[in-house]
């Protein structure tokens, strides 16, 4: 009796009204759901509210500092005003474009092909004296880009690659630590294949199978057609000599400010990390990471490592493709053919590293 | 080959999917990974480059990177020669400012690699170690220690890896060592306790790092390198059983066995049964081995005497010591050092003064110090030394006007003191304190009563002449008459000597059968032995070496008259003897008769003097063994059953084990039984609640709760809702109505259908019958 006696007065309970009473807040209902919740921040759409229009240069300084927002629209958008801002006022314009230069190339590796193409669009506007001297961590960027699995970054590397070579050149071959790399990158993107044992590391087994020119994406010759272009301004600044000697310039550049005796070391340095070279502070470097800032000793390196043979043969292979990568691989070739015109061929390097 | 490229291709920026596939063919994704590691080589160096100033992007591709290099490292140990010692470097670095994440990431991708075998434990707990006492992260500590514990256990599981273990112990070693008075020693403490704990490292080395740890100038080092000492032993037993336990509670065979009778039969489902079965089996095998034998961290210490008197002269004794610890850290102190004197039996006269001033009913945490003094005590502490402790606790502690509490627990403790050096008692307080057992208060009487029947064995002749009881006076009678060889009254430094156990039944029996000792039934005894043994003994036969003309006998004043008493016994003996000898002949059911009744009280008179003149021969031995059994038959007897329990159960509680500590509950164990619980604390033993900070009341044996309320807990901790008893008790009694009217107008052959139904049912064990 006890038990049913308990379930009635339950069962009333289910059926009982809450009284209401003036002044006092209504009663939960017992489905009631608690839609409160906590957050560590709350954004606000509109974050700034201003009657006076913000000066350009603030402008441009939030739309650097939106660089490094969350939301990819968000620096998308941030990296097209910047660009328009270049482009309307190429004089006079208030911030120092290196440093826009620097934090844009953060986002080389973007995730969002939106965001990099506008990157690209970006580049393209920036003149390339002002960023000469800001291109060492770029080139690493676009080093770890080329050989990104994502089709699209690689795409945007190749593209920033060729758009570096177009202004400077120079620099970029003679970095540190980038003549080699990159070539080795590029034999790695191409699949081009050493002879060398010492590369190729299990030959036992049956299932070793001879990948000879099958590069990632080669069903893609739209890629494969942005590499080989790539390949082509890399090796054209880094084999042939541009201009005159560098010797003939210093003499040109002395006898333009005649009275004054190297005044090159005493304004500020036009290049990227001027003391790379004696590298003060690093460990010592490998043949792979030396900065070669010659043409001779860039031949030199990439005929003793091999490399010449590996490209000329992995080019002759690409051209036999056709088509328009075939094209482009014929001006590979004679690039290659320009370059290393005065190289003796028969003659044997063999470097050990 | 263009296969596997296509579906790369569909999958895009899919790491973990390159990595599958790379494991499945290493050659043929050869320049996939070539790739993948130019790209992390690049990103390393933009890394190294600016380490605080690299972007989430960069540093969320890293991470990544790094692990897929580290799970496929092994599969191209030519293109990555340099992968483990970069992520050593970026570690060493740049660890306190790495973001979080990548850091825990690289610290286990490094881990990966060592399973890996690309690197070797060495280098693995060379990097490791220095991080952890180095960085200020507290999340990368736990880590870290979890990690380096992981590895060693690894490495030694398959065997032992003493060349790791003992770098590894040196480490600890030496960082303690190098700056005592380092926090960070913690560290190298609990890493060694936790060794232990496993059984990895049970030897010396392990036991000199925490020696070391306890001499150290950080109170928390020396506290857990004490602690150490004192329960790490028993901490390793838990944990060994804890993994018995855990094994036994893997898998249930004969749960599995049932759902495979009901279960769909698949041949997955069997093979698992099989492996199930196999697994139980290899479980019961290593359970039923002898598990290894492991010495106690306080047997395996270099040199006791100096570590106990570097602990005391350190810690304890000076006013103001190098060290500041509190008086829980002391007492644990205090604790070890009268351990090891007690253990070891060490010399170390200045503790027991060190312990007078702590000695009064007010000292906090007093039983503590009563539980030390009783262990630092053993039978080569001078009596001088501890009398005057006995009588300041005496003072102190019992009196009339003293609490039963503080009364009883004083009296514990002077009997913890005495039963490890009865001498430290003199007679007119052991009179006095006996008197106690007449008090009102139960815990003061049992323990008085426990002072009284210690005494009432080892020195009877203090207690006044009623006190003594039957036996301790049968006792001291037969000494005063000279019967046995021991007198009782002993003296400080005395030892027992040793004997084997039941050889005074032997002489007994030989003394009925009339057997002497002599050369003939002694060669005859070798005879059997001599023929099954495969013995390269010298041929010459066995010479006596003892023969009964030729004691060495040593003249000392003191001895004299005992050495009296001694060859008159021998005579008697021998009398005896010649006489046994004739009746035996005479009257042999007698003799068998008496064989067994007599065994016990001349037996535990007399002390055998069998083996001290004669080899056993193997024959004797036979006998002896016999003998023993039949002892043990007589013993089983209803009448002797009962005498012997109560023997057995005094022997425990007085010959505990040496390396057993005494604590503070022992101590204050009959002070509970003063307690009176008041009218809130019965109530709540009854309601069942739990005790509170004090753990007043409500035991965790002491439950007053119904019986039902015990059975309700009981189902309801099972997970099941109610018996079937009370659901017939709590129906609605309505409802039984109508079927006790039923039950009423049934016909007769109803009824018998009922009950013929009842019985097969019951037969059958129950609706459901009784397979499952």
């Amino acid at each position: 009796m006890g038990s049913s006696a308990k379930r009635k007065k339950e069962k009333k309970q289910d059926f009982q009204k809450p009284k209401l009473k003036v002044g006092k807040t209504k009663p939960k209902a017992a489905n009631f759901t608690s839609t409160s919740f906590k957050a560590k921040s709350i954004v606000l759409t509109q974050s700034t509210l201003s009657t006076t229009a913000p000066s350009l240069d603030a402008q441009i300084l939030h739309n650097v500092s939106l660089l490094k927002s969350k939301s990819d629209s968000q620096r998308k958008d941030a990296l097209a005003f910047i660009t328009n801002a270049i482009m309307e006022h190429r004089k006079g314009f208030p911030y120092q474009v290196g440093e826009i230069f620097k934090e844009a190339c953060k986002l080389l590796l973007d995730r969002s092909d939106g965001v990099r193409n506008e990157l690209l669009k970006l580049l393209t506007q920036l003149p390339a004296v002002e960023v000469t001297i800001h291109i060492a961590e770029p080139l690493l960027r676009i080093r770890a880009g080329m050989t990104s699995l994502a089709k699209g970054i690689r795409f945007t590397s190749y593209d920033a690659l060729i758009w570096l070579l177009k202004g400077n050149g120079e620099e970029v071959v003679s970095s540190v630590g980038t003549w080699v790399k990159y070539l080795q990158s590029f034999q790695s993107v191409f699949a081009f294949h050493a002879k060398d044992p010492a590369i190729t590391t299990n030959t036992s087994g049956w299932s070793n199978v001879p990948t000879s020119v099958q590069p990632i994406g080669s069903n893609d010759s739209k890629v494969l057609m942005k590499q080989t272009q790539a390949l082509e301004s890399f090796l054209r600044a880094g084999l042939i000599q541009s201009g005159e000697d560098s010797e003939v310039l210093a003499a040109q550049s002395a006898a333009r400010s005649f009275p004054l005796w190297h005044t090159e070391y005493h304004t500020m340095p036009t290049r990227s990390k001027p003391f790379a070279r004696l590298n003060l502070f690093g460990p010592p470097r490998s043949a792979e990471d030396e900065m070669y800032d010659d043409v001779d000793e860039r031949r030199r390196v990439f005929a003793e490592l091999g490399l010449y043979r590996t490209f000329a043969h992995g080019i002759n292979t690409l051209k036999k493709q056709g088509g328009e990568v075939g094209r482009a691989a014929s001006q590979v070739e004679k690039v290659l053919a320009e370059g290393m015109v005065d190289w003796d061929e028969d003659k044997e390097y063999e470097v050990n590293f | 080959m263009k296969r596997k490229l296509g579906a790369l291709e569909k999958v895009d920026a899919d790491l973990p999917n390159l990595q599958h596939k790379i494991r499945n063919d290493p050659s043929s994704y050869q320049d996939d990974f070539v790739n993948q590691y130019s790209q992390y080589s690049s990103l390393y160096e933009l890394f190294i480059s600016s380490p605080t100033t690299t972007d989430d992007t960069g540093l969320v591709r890293l991470r990544d990177l790094i692990d897929f290099v580290s799970h496929v490292a092994d599969c191209y140990p030519k293109l990555t020669p340099t992968f483990a010692n970069d992520l050593t470097r970026l570690l060493e670095l740049h660890h306190a400012t790495l973001e979080a994440e990548l850091r825990d990431k690289i610290v286990t991708s490094l881990v990966l690699l060592r399973r890996k075998d690309v690197i070797n434990s060495t280098a693995l707990l060379n990097t490791l170690w220095p991080l952890l006492i180095s960085t200020p992260s507290k999340s990368l500590r736990a880590l870290l220690f979890q990690k380096i514990l992981a590895d060693l256990k690894n490495s030694n599981t398959k065997s032992t890896n003493h060349k790791l273990n003992r770098s590894v112990q040196t480490t600890c070693y030496n960082l303690i060592a190098a700056d005592l008075a380092n926090p960070k020693n913690l560290w190298a403490v609990k890493l060694t306790r936790e060794m232990w704990r496993r059984q990895i490292w049970s030897d010396a080395k392990a036991v000199s790092i925490m020696e070391l740890a306890s001499l150290s100038h950080d109170a928390k080092v020396v506290a857990a390198g004490v602690r150490f000492f004192l329960g790490g032993d028993q901490e390793r037993e838990e944990a060994a059983e804890d993994d018995d336990s855990d094994h036994e509670g893997g898998i249930d065979i004969r749960q599995m066995k049932h759902q495979a009778g009901i279960n769909k039969k698949s041949a997955k489902r069997e093979k698992d049964l099989k492996a199930a079965a196999a697994k139980a089996k290899r479980k019961q095998k290593k359970k039923n081995a002898p598990s290894p034998l492991n010495f106690s961290a306080l047997h395996l210490l270099n040199d006791p005497q100096g570590f106990a008197e570097k602990l005391f002269g350190q810690h304890l004794q000076p006013s103001q010591p190098k060290v500041k610890l509190n008086l829980e850290q002391k007492l644990l102190v205090l604790s070890l050092v009268s351990r090891l004197v007690g253990l070891h039996k060490l010399t170390l006269i200045s503790l027991y003064s060190y312990f007078i001033k702590f000695l009064t009913p007010k000292q906090p945490s007093v039983t503590s110090f009563l539980a030390s003094l009783a262990q630092s005590t053993h039978n080569l502490v001078p009596p001088d030394v501890l009398e005057p402790l006995v009588q300041k606790i005496a003072n102190e502690f019992v009196s009339e006007a003293a609490a039963a509490e503080v009364a009883s627990a004083g009296l514990n403790g002077i009997r913890e003191v005495c039963v490890r050096q009865p001498l430290a008692m003199n007679e007119t307080l052991l009179q006095d304190l006996v008197q106690y057992r007449k008090s009102k208060d139960k815990g003061v009487q049992m323990a008085a009563r426990g002072l009284l029947n210690l005494y009432q064995e080892v020195g009877a002749e203090m207690l006044r002449k009623r006190d003594r009881g039957r036996k301790a006076a049968l006792k001291l009678h037969a000494a005063k008459e000279g019967l046995t060889l021991e007198s009782d009254a002993r003296r400080f430094g005395q030892v027992e000597e040793g004997g084997i156990e039941g050889l005074e039944l032997l002489e007994q029996w030989k003394l009925e059968q009339g057997i002497v000792d002599d050369e003939e039934t002694e060669a005859k005894g070798w005879e059997n032995w001599d023929a099954e043994s495969d013995s390269s003994e010298s041929e010459g036969g066995w010479i006596d070496v003892a023969s009964d003309g030729e004691d060495i006998d040593v003249y000392d004043s003191e001895d004299e008259k005992e050495k009296e008493a001694k060859k008159r016994k021998l005579a008697s003996i021998d009398d005896e003897k010649e006489n046994v000898a004739t009746d035996a002949a005479a009257t042999p059911t007698d003799t068998a008769s008496r064989a067994t009744a007599s065994l016990e009280p001349e037996a535990a008179l007399k002390r055998s003097l069998l083996g001290t003149k004669n080899l056993l021969t193997p024959a004797d031995w036979a006998k002896l063994e016999e003998l023993k059994r039949s002892a043990a038959v007589t013993a089983a007897l209803p009448s002797a059953k009962r005498r012997k329990l109560a023997e057995q159960a005094k022997a425990a509680a007085q010959a505990r084990h040496a390396d057993d500590a005494v604590t503070a509950g022992d101590i204050a164990g009959l002070a509970k039984l003063s307690h009176k619980s008041t009218r809130e604390e019965k109530i709540a033993m009854a309601k069942g609640e739990r005790p509170d900070e004090n753990g007043r009341f409500g035991a965790a044996g002491n439950d007053h709760r119904s019986t039902t309320a015990r059975r309700k807990e009981k189902k309801e901790s099972e997970g099941k809702s109610t018996t079937n008893k009370e659901k017939a008790r709590k129906k609605n009694f309505l409802m039984t109505l109508g079927k006790a009217k039923r039950k009423g107008k049934m016909s007769l052959v109803d009824r018998g259908k009922v009950l013929k139904q009842h019985v097969d049912r019951a037969k059958k064990g129950g609706r459901r019958g009784n397979i499952g």
